[in-house]
């Protein structure tokens, strides 16, 4: 109850609840976060952001347009990447993004645009076409060299080179379904290490199964 | 006759009863309709206020929808989101406004996804939190929102919309203000006045209307107040309905309805108006209808009325020339013939008044109105009355039908026999009179014993021929009567003459009514002397013959008038039992004769009395009950009383007579048939009476020394009477050769002046003792004629 409080108080806009797990075997310099949502279901394809002073190494990524979707749906790349975003469509796309850490704008353009978009600074790139509303991706700019992400089971497991000053563990992590998913959320584990958290997200339900953009925008005019 | 009206009349009733109709019905008529007015009036405004209710709320959603999409499509556009995404204050609020401006608004915000404001053209300080916080968060949960807030002392609709790009989270919040503009758009849609108001705890304030300036007075508001959303409130001018549009702790947003009442209350004066003058005109017309109508009826009717005060006051009149038909024809017509009517039962009336109803002959009063005229006139002439003889016999043999026939011929017999002129008239039963002119006393004689022989010819009724006889009494006139008392008591008296004369004929003698008015004296006189000491008693002795012996009294009656003197006892005691007061003087008589028996007892006088007892007497059952009371305290024996009885006491109700005498006898007194000898009755009624004594009749002792027939008379009886048990008292015995040869023959008691005249109560005794004298006197004597002794 009273973690359940704090975090609110401290606008983490998600639950977390925290428990020593035994059984899991873990390497003495590791940390393992397994994240569920509010059902009690792990929760996959969650980013973890580690802040543990390791450098991102900038390396050029590619967001290929392919049958009106972004691939991948989330790119995570490290600070000062270049990203291409070639389009692989037989329709032109106007990809952009009004996201604070990198704003862009690529008019209607078939192939490969001129020229590579560089993201230098940290955060959450969420990408659109101006087309086709139906098009939704992401890139994670992230200012870390470690990087993860839980799996299957919803379970994050990563090496942790140092931790704070302070002896806590601070990170970052993300998920496409928090309910703002503008920015990654900042969290502090206590030390020392093996660390081993259940963090509780609350996530927006699953998409329905994606609907053809043109269809909503036209029921959209008809409700006019 | 006063027919005016004081009280109100018909005219007055009419006109009453009218008016009063006309106003009830059209007061009724009026109210009704002003009544159903009225509430049509306000089920109008109630309909209109309902619907003008669901359209504002109607045209509120619409309006929300459409500023909602037009809202949405402002946020699509890239151009907007671009600008948003600038992140450049200037570029955002210019943007702003530029696109807010196409859905018609200038108060518009955005705000981040936390809230804070980004942009606004209110100049709010941006970074601020957004008002609207409630609105925020509903449009969070909700994805849009639309709600009508308080904001600055106004009224807005604001709405709130996301505005969504990639990496893009912003809100849109726009305002539309409820204004005038806006509440004249729903009173036009709804054909009401619109006003929104706004109250803010006990504060209200009007923030639009579509009401003109001058009707948002001070304190307008306040008939409102307590409104709520369901009520209908109905003030002086208008129907009003409330809609809460919002409500929140702090204030309430409410749009006012308003019917204007002005256009149906001005209907419904106007109404009210010409009610009134068609009331106003109905009663004028009435009153007109009315007074041509109780012209038309009344004055038909006041016609009648005098006709009808004609008829009864016996008035000439001629029926009035009515112009009516129906009822007051028929009224008319009725009068008309009532008055017919009336003479003819008049007369009829008069008629019979003054005629006989069997003969038609004048009757009585006729006779009577004729009479007194002479009487006035001291006319000379005849009055002969005429008496079928005998007609209570023929009446009672024959019937009364025929005793009616034979009146009637009788009377017209002799009105056909007499002259015309005459006035002939039945004046009773079997009386007639006639009225007849002259002077000469033998012509009319001899006209009456034609007429008597002309009406006592046999006369055939119904098969039977019968004999009447008639009989005739003359009065002249003026001489013998002068008043119409005298002429019935001299004519009754002339024909009671006239009936035991041969020829059956009397005139009036002078002086022949003073015998009838010296009775009617006496039989008035009658009762005042018992009272006034008149009426007293008289005693005579009885005496035993053998031994000779003073044993009883005769109580005889003695009555003094003043005037006439001694008045004989037979005469009064007939005319007490004909005027009905026998009762009370054989009661006086009774208690006398107690009262002195008592005297003389109380001398030493130990002697009886008898009574004399009329035949009336013994008709009176309570005789032997009186007797028994007055002489219950008697101190001799009872058969000391002797009652005398005449032989006429059988000749009216023997049978009761019988009756009483044998009471009588049974109380064990002594009963002696008086005057034996003189009377009509036979020996067989002598045996039936139930007597002990025979008291031989004076007439047959006065002289019965001189006369042998007499001798022989009352010797015959003694011993007749002694054959048949009874004792025998001789009356009238004057000298003592009368007295020895009654003692001779046997006879039981004497009476007599020889003996003793009757005398005074008080005088008795002294008498006995000088009768003790006599006695040896009296006794047998030896030296008698042996002839009368046979």
């Amino acid at each position: 109850m009273f973690i359940r409080n704090f975090l609110r108080r401290t606008s983490l806009g998600f639950l977390a609840s925290a428990a020593i797990l035994g059984p899991l075997p873990a390497l003495a310099t590791s940390a393992t976060l397994t994240f569920i949502d509010r059902s009690g279901n792990p929760l996959p394809g969650v980013i973890v952001l580690v802040d543990d002073g390791s450098e991102p190494v900038p390396k050029a990524a590619e967001m290929v347009q392919k049958h009106r979707a972004f691939q991948p749906n989330i790119l995570t790349i490290a600070k000062g990447s270049p990203v291409y975003f070639p389009n692989q469509d037989n329709t032109q796309h106007h990809v952009f993004s009004f996201s604070a850490p990198k704003p862009f704008n690529i008019e209607l353009y078939a192939d490969q645009p001129e020229a590579p978009i560089a993201f230098e600074t940290a955060g959450i790139v969420e990408l659109g076409c101006n087309i086709h509303d139906q098009m939704k991706g992401f890139i994670v700019v992230a200012d870390t060299g470690r990087i993860a992400r839980s799996g299957a089971g919803g379970i994050s497991q990563f090496d942790v080179q140092t931790l704070g000053p302070d002896g806590e563990l601070h990170l970052k992590f993300w998920h496409p379904r928090l309910k703002d998913n503008t920015v990654a959320l900042h969290m502090t584990l206590p030390g020392p290490l093996p660390i081993q958290q259940i963090l509780t997200l609350d996530v927006m339900p699953e998409a329905a199964p994606a609907q053809n953009g043109l269809e909503s925008l036209q029921k959209r005019f008809r409700e006019l | 006759m006063n027919l005016s009206f004081a009280k109100p009349g018909f005219r007055g009733r009419l006109m009453l009863a009218m008016l009063t109709v006309v106003v009830v019905t059209s007061v009724s008529i009026a109210g009704v309709m002003l009544v159903y007015l009225f509430e049509e009036e306000k089920t109008r405004a109630t309909r209109q206020l309902d619907v003008a209710g669901d359209i504002a709320k109607e045209v509120i959603d619409r309006r929300n929808e459409l500023l909602i999409s037009n809202l949405r499509v402002i946020v699509e556009d890239f151009g907007f989101k671009s600008a948003i995404a600038s992140r450049d204050t200037p570029t955002i609020t210019s943007a702003l406004a530029n696109h807010t401006l196409r859905a018609g608004t200038n108060l518009a915000m955005l705000a981040d996804n936390d809230g804070d404001l980004i942009a606004n053209l209110q100049g709010l300080e941006n970074g601020s939190q957004m008002p609207f916080r409630m609105v925020l968060s509903a449009a969070r949960e909700r994805g849009f929102a639309s709600e009508i807030i308080s904001w600055q002392e106004r009224a807005f609709q604001i709405l709130i919309v996301p505005i969504q790009g990639p990496g893009l989270r912003a809100w849109l919040a726009a305002g539309f203000p409820l204004d005038s503009e806006f509440a004249d758009f729903i009173g036009g849609l709804t054909g009401t006045d619109v006003v929104f108001k706004r109250r803010e705890g006990n504060r209200a304030m009007i923030l639009a209307s579509s009401l003109p300036g001058e009707a948002m007075e001070t304190g307008f508001l306040a008939q409102f107040d307590a409104i709520q959303d369901t009520d209908l409130v109905e003030s002086r001018r208008y129907f009003v309905k409330a809609l809460t549009l919002a409500e929140t702790p702090d204030a309430t947003i409410t749009a006012l309805l308003l019917s204007d009442r002005a256009t149906a209350l001005e209907t419904y004066y106007q109404l009210a108006f010409d009610m009134a003058l068609l009331v106003c005109a109905a009663l004028a017309i009435a009153g007109l209808l009315v007074l041509i109508t109780a012209r038309t009826l009344g004055q038909p009717v006041l016609q009648l009325a005098r006709f009808a005060a004609a008829i009864g006051n016996n008035q000439a009149a001629e029926p009035p020339d009515l112009k009516t038909t129906g009822e007051l024809k028929t009224l008319g017509n009725a009068l008309t013939e009532m008055r017919f009517r009336i003479r003819e039962r008049e007369h009829r009336i008069q008629h019979h008044a003054l005629h006989d109803d069997l003969t038609g002959l004048p009757n009585r009063k006729a006779v009577e109105q004729s009479l007194l005229q002479g009487f006035q006139q001291r006319q000379h002439g005849y009055l002969i009355g005429f008496s079928l003889t005998d007609f209570k016999a023929l009446n009672e043999t024959l019937g009364f039908g025929i005793g009616d026939q034979a009146i009637l011929a009788t009377g017209l017999r002799l009105r056909g026999q007499l002259p015309p002129e005459c006035l002939f008239g039945r004046t009773g039963g079997n009386e007639f009179m006639v009225l007849l002119q002259g002077e000469d006393d033998a012509q009319l004689r001899k006209q009456l014993n034609r007429l008597r022989s002309h009406a006592e010819l046999p006369v055939v009724i119904r098969d039977t021929p019968i004999n009447l006889q008639i009989h005739i009494a003359v009065l002249s006139l003026p001489g013998d009567a002068g008043t119409l008392d005298e002429v019935r008591r001299r004519l009754g008296l002339t024909l009671d003459r006239a009936r035991k004369t041969d020829n059956r004929i009397a005139f009036y003698e002078p002086g022949g009514d003073e015998f009838h008015l010296r009775e009617l004296r006496l039989i008035r006189d009658l009762a005042g002397a018992r009272q006034n000491g008149e009426l007293f008693m008289s005693y005579q002795p009885k005496i035993r013959f053998g031994p000779v012996r003073f044993t009883q009294v005769e109580a005889l009656t003695r009555w003094k008038h003043p005037d006439l003197g001694f008045i004989n006892p037979e005469e009064f005691i007939g005319l007490a039992e004909r005027s009905g007061q026998i009762h009370e003087l054989t009661h006086f008589i009774l208690k006398r004769i107690a009262e002195d028996a008592q005297q003389w007892h109380q001398a030493g006088l130990d002697i009886g009395v008898a009574i004399n007892l009329s035949a009336l007497d013994l008709s009176d059952r309570n005789l032997p009950g009186e007797v028994l009371s007055v002489f219950g305290h008697w101190r001799g024996r009872m058969d000391q009383l002797t009652f005398e009885i005449t032989e006429s006491v059988l000749m009216h109700d023997a049978d009761i007579a019988i009756q009483t005498l044998e009471k009588l006898k049974a109380l064990g007194v002594k009963l002696s048939v008086d005057d034996f000898g003189t009377g009509y009755s036979s020996l067989t009624q002598l045996r039936q009476l139930p007597v002990h004594e025979l008291k031989i009749d004076k007439s047959f002792v006065l002289n019965l020394d001189t006369q042998p027939q007499d001798q022989l008379i009352v010797k015959s009886t003694i011993e007749l009477a002694h054959g048949l048990g009874l004792s025998v008292v001789a009356e009238g015995i004057e000298n003592a050769e009368s007295w020895h040869l009654l003692q001779t023959w046997g006879c039981d008691l004497a009476q007599g002046f020889f003996l003793g005249r009757p005398m005074a109560a008080g005088a008795i005794a002294q008498w006995a003792g000088e009768f003790t004298a006599r006695v040896p006197d009296l006794a047998p004597a030896s030296d008698l004629s042996p002839e009368l002794l046979k």
